[in-house]
């Protein structure tokens, strides 16, 4: 294996790489659990507007069956 | 792709990275008119659980004066535990409020039901309380993702509260230890010589004045049927007292349920079970905790095992309910009442500790709940025959083979 430039890739190259790329992994692996977590927290702000869909249960179902009706048809 | 240029690409990648801002809890002063609003609001609380309360004890008054002290002959058909399993649930899927039928059934409970009759009863309206957010999920229908996420976390909560019927329903029949604790519980925490919760004697004389109110106009409608007429209106009140406590504390309380829930992300599930408790008991409804985690899955933002937690927790948190219903009693039935209240809460709770804290256990409901979200999502018709099924067609055969046999 070369490096850039057709240079040899040393073992000391390699695990200094290999730390390097570890690192970043895992920079980007938490960096990915907190957009998870921050979107959890954005979708939290949205409550009141969850709240309201708890209200309407019954038309939900009625625009269930409706959809369903459409659908077998 | 050479290993510097791979370095290159994750550096690049890294750096685009935008930081995205922590979303902040809204923190606005409340203006002199929100802050009246909700004096008045919460004076309205005060008098509606007031109501709550009374109207326990007018369920208590009639059944106790209709059955003239042979409340277990009229309740003799649900002396099969099935029985009032299904009771249980098909009054509650009726009413879609487990906290007004087990409000109802602590005033049974004190009109002289049997707790042995009363604790599948309560085991039913577990179950019946979980249609609620099954049929919410069922608002997700357009996108089909998006509903099989939100079915899933809908019927999460039935398949646990089924799991635990099963498992503690048999546990039960035979050997009783979930009334047995309660009792022992119940007798310790009622004293004195004239039997009511301790420290909580100042309820009867509260109650008294519009238990005698209502009593006289029922008996003033029907001198025969008084009894009956004063139990039709304790239901009535309990079911409008529990709906508008339900309102008043969603607006009320979505503040406070906002900064539980934010605390709660990124922490155990222990913190989960504990929030959803918490956020059920400030707004009165395992309902409303349970169906707000609906839509928070069905969006895709938060994980089916994220959202189990508060779903146990808000089974928990609804048994306050019963256990304030059951404060309104005093007397000789008081430490039934209480009885059958704590059954209540040590159902709930020991199913939370027992199913979540055994992996086999655990996963059961999350693995149900998958499993008929994809068939519902893959064919709708699954959802409204599991809908109907489940809580009404099964029940109902229940009945019938119950009565043949």
């Amino acid at each position: 294996m070369t490096h850039d430039n057709n240079e040899p890739l040393t073992t000391k190259k390699l695990k200094k790489l290999i730390k390097q790329t570890k690192s970043t992994l895992n920079d980007l692996q938490e960096e990915l659990d907190k957009r998870k977590m921050d979107n959890q927290h954005l979708e939290i702000d949205h409550l009141e507007e969850h709240m309201g869909e708890v209200e309407h249960g019954f038309s939900n179902f009625i625009t269930f069956l409706k959809d369903v009706l459409k659908e077998k048809k | 792709m050479t290993i510097l240029e791979y370095k290159a690409n994750i550096k690049q990648l890294f750096g685009k990275m935008s930081m995205s801002k922590m979303s902040q809890v809204s923190t606005d002063t409340p203006s002199s008119q929100n802050r009246l609003n909700s004096y008045f609001q919460w004076m309205a609380i005060a008098f509606l659980v007031y109501l709550l309360i009374s109207s326990v004890g007018m369920i208590g008054a009639g059944f106790k004066g209709a059955t003239k002290g042979h409340a277990s002959e009229l309740f003799q058909f649900a002396t099969n535990p099935f029985m009032g399993l299904i009771i249980g649930i098909l009054t509650t899927a009726m009413v879609q409020s487990s906290s007004t039928v087990t409000s109802i059934i602590v005033g049974l409970v004190a009109g002289g039901l049997p707790v042995e009759t009363a604790v599948p009863m309560i085991m039913g309206a577990n179950i019946g309380t979980t249609i609620t957010n099954t049929i919410v999920s069922l608002g997700h229908v357009r996108r089909k993702k998006e509903f099989r996420r939100a079915f899933a976390a809908g019927t999460v909560h039935d398949f646990f509260n089924f799991l635990a019927v099963v498992i503690f329903l048999p546990l039960e029949i035979v050997f009783q230890p979930l009334s047995k604790i309660a009792g022992f519980l119940a007798e310790n925490l009622v004293g004195g010589e004239n039997m009511s919760v301790k420290g909580l004697n100042f309820i009867k004389p509260a109650t008294k004045p519009i238990i005698n109110f209502f009593t006289d106009i029922s008996h003033l409608i029907s001198d025969s049927i008084g009894y009956f007429i004063l139990i039709i209106f304790g239901i009535l009140i309990i079911f409008m007292a529990i709906t508008l406590i339900g309102k008043f504390l969603k607006v009320l309380m979505v503040g406070r349920a906002k900064i539980i829930m934010h605390n709660a992300i990124g922490k155990g599930p222990v913190t989960g079970i504990l929030s959803g408790m918490i956020i059920t008991i400030l707004v009165q409804s395992s309902s409303t905790t349970t169906s707000l985690m609906v839509p928070l899955a069905g969006s895709g933002v938060f994980r089916l095992k994220q959202i189990y937690p508060f779903t146990l927790g808000a089974n928990i948190g609804t048994t306050i309910t019963a256990l304030l219903a059951a404060t309104a009693i005093s007397g000789p039935t008081a430490v039934l009442t209480l009885q059958i209240a704590v059954v209540h809460f040590l159902t709930n709770a020991t199913a939370v500790i027992l199913i979540y804290s055994v992996k086999i256990l655990r996963n059961l409901p999350l693995r149900g709940a998958l499993w008929l979200a994809r068939l519902a999502s893959e064919n709708k018709l699954v959802a409204i025959l599991y809908v109907f099924g489940a809580f009404f067609i099964f029940p109902a055969v229940l009945i019938f083979i119950t009565n043949i046999f």
